[in-house]
């Protein structure tokens, strides 16, 4: 994902120098530094998509400014950073989180700062849960550190009929939101921190070719939800439960757990169990997998066969 | 301003509505699509997963918008 966007942020500089008012040298060292292993953070992503946007959509006069924010942006000091949502790197952002974390659904999601006192709280419990996984489940947590670039605290609208708990989107690729008010244990974390790690896993995974082919119109009961979801949705709920049962797996084997820990891991297990078979089913009776969405669920098919 | 022309098909993030083979309807063009008075549209490239309780009644039970 990286690598694909420096080579895309150098095309649209070939593309579109001597076309827009910009000094398009100005992106070679972000370019380089992407190429070289430096990792930027999920607004790089955003910033670039929104470029490519405001061109398709015949306003190319707005991607100059945001050429200009794109170079103003900062390779990462360490793989991952956990900040609340009103820190100074992501305050000037929110706009655009909330644009894109809603960007799918009718139903709206608030996300707003959570209290100075929840922020130091919440930090060092992800801190907590990802020692935890990297310890159980050390290869997970590898996978995390290459995955996520930006653990971005909120809390939800405790009025809400839909409360908050954490999401990502595809075009903040490497940003995770987690609601500060949810995930009280170590456990809770970790597992939390291998669902969402997993959906950003997808959406890379699907950057050449789609998962599914089923149209977004065509919706289908989910053993996950009350309401009719589209198949993309169904796979993705499916693969994710292989995942958060993997994790698991490794918590409980672990020896590292206290008993109430562990029957919370097993609890959480169980239910892994049941969504991916259930959801597993829908998608193998109705789902049109692409060749890359048949490999990527057959590992985790492999995976829950393997421990049945 | 001279127009930037963009192939899809080199643009991360962006390709796979330029290689579906049949573009769904409402992505028969792209100009179409991203010109929506919605913005950015909902599609497999262009995705959000939130997880979300409803209500506190159900517990731990996540669900995937």
């Amino acid at each position: 994902m990286r690598l694909s966007l420096a080579d895309s942020l150098e095309y649209i500089a070939k593309q579109a120098a001597g076309k827009l008012i910009f000094e398009f040298s100005a992106l070679e060292p972000l370019i380089s530094g992407i190429r070289s292993g430096e990792r930027y953070p999920c607004t790089t992503f955003a910033i670039y998509a929104e470029i490519v946007l405001s061109i398709c959509n015949g306003n190319q006069d707005l991607a100059v400014p945001l050429l200009q924010e794109m170079v103003q942006e900062q390779p990462l000091e360490q793989p991952w950073r956990v900040l609340s949502i009103d820190h100074p790197v992501h305050e000037k952002n929110m706009a655009r989180y909330l644009r894109f974390m809603n960007n799918e659904s009718d139903t709206k999601f608030y996300m707003g700062p959570p209290s100075a006192d929840l922020v130091a709280r919440f930090g060092q419990r992800v801190m907590a849960g990802y020692r935890l996984l990297a310890s159980a489940a050390p290869e997970l947590a590898a996978e995390f550190d290459e995955l996520v670039s930006d653990v971005i605290m909120v809390v939800g609208d405790d009025k809400a009929k839909y409360q908050f708990d954490g999401g990502s989107s595809y075009l903040l690729w490497g940003g995770l939101f987690l609601n500060a008010t949810s995930y009280d244990t170590e456990v809770a974390m970790a597992e939390v921190m291998a669902h969402e790690s997993a959906h950003i896993l997808l959406y890379a995974c699907a950057a050449d070719e789609a998962l599914v082919e089923n149209p977004d119109e065509e919706l289908f009961a989910s053993p996950l939800r009350r309401d009719l979801r589209p198949m993309d949705g169904i796979y993705h709920a499916t693969f994710v439960s292989a995942r958060m049962h993997w994790a698991m797996a490794q918590l409980i084997r672990s020896g590292l757990l206290d008993d109430a820990a562990l029957a919370a891991a097993e609890v959480a297990q169980l239910e892994d169990v049941k969504n991916f078979w259930a959801g597993h089913e829908v998608v193998n009776r109705q789902g049109q997998l692409t060749r890359t969405g048949s490999q990527v669920m057959q590992a985790a098919l492999s995976y829950m066969e393997s421990v049945r | 301003m001279t127009p930037v022309q963009l192939d899809l098909k080199k643009l991360l993030g962006f390709k796979i509505i330029a290689n579906e083979a049949n573009p769904k309807p409402q992505q028969a063009t792209l100009g179409a699509k991203l010109g929506s008075k919605e913005g950015i549209k909902n599609n497999v490239s262009l995705q959000t997963r939130i997880s979300a309780k409803i209500g506190d009644k159900i517990g731990r039970k996540l669900i995937w918008v």
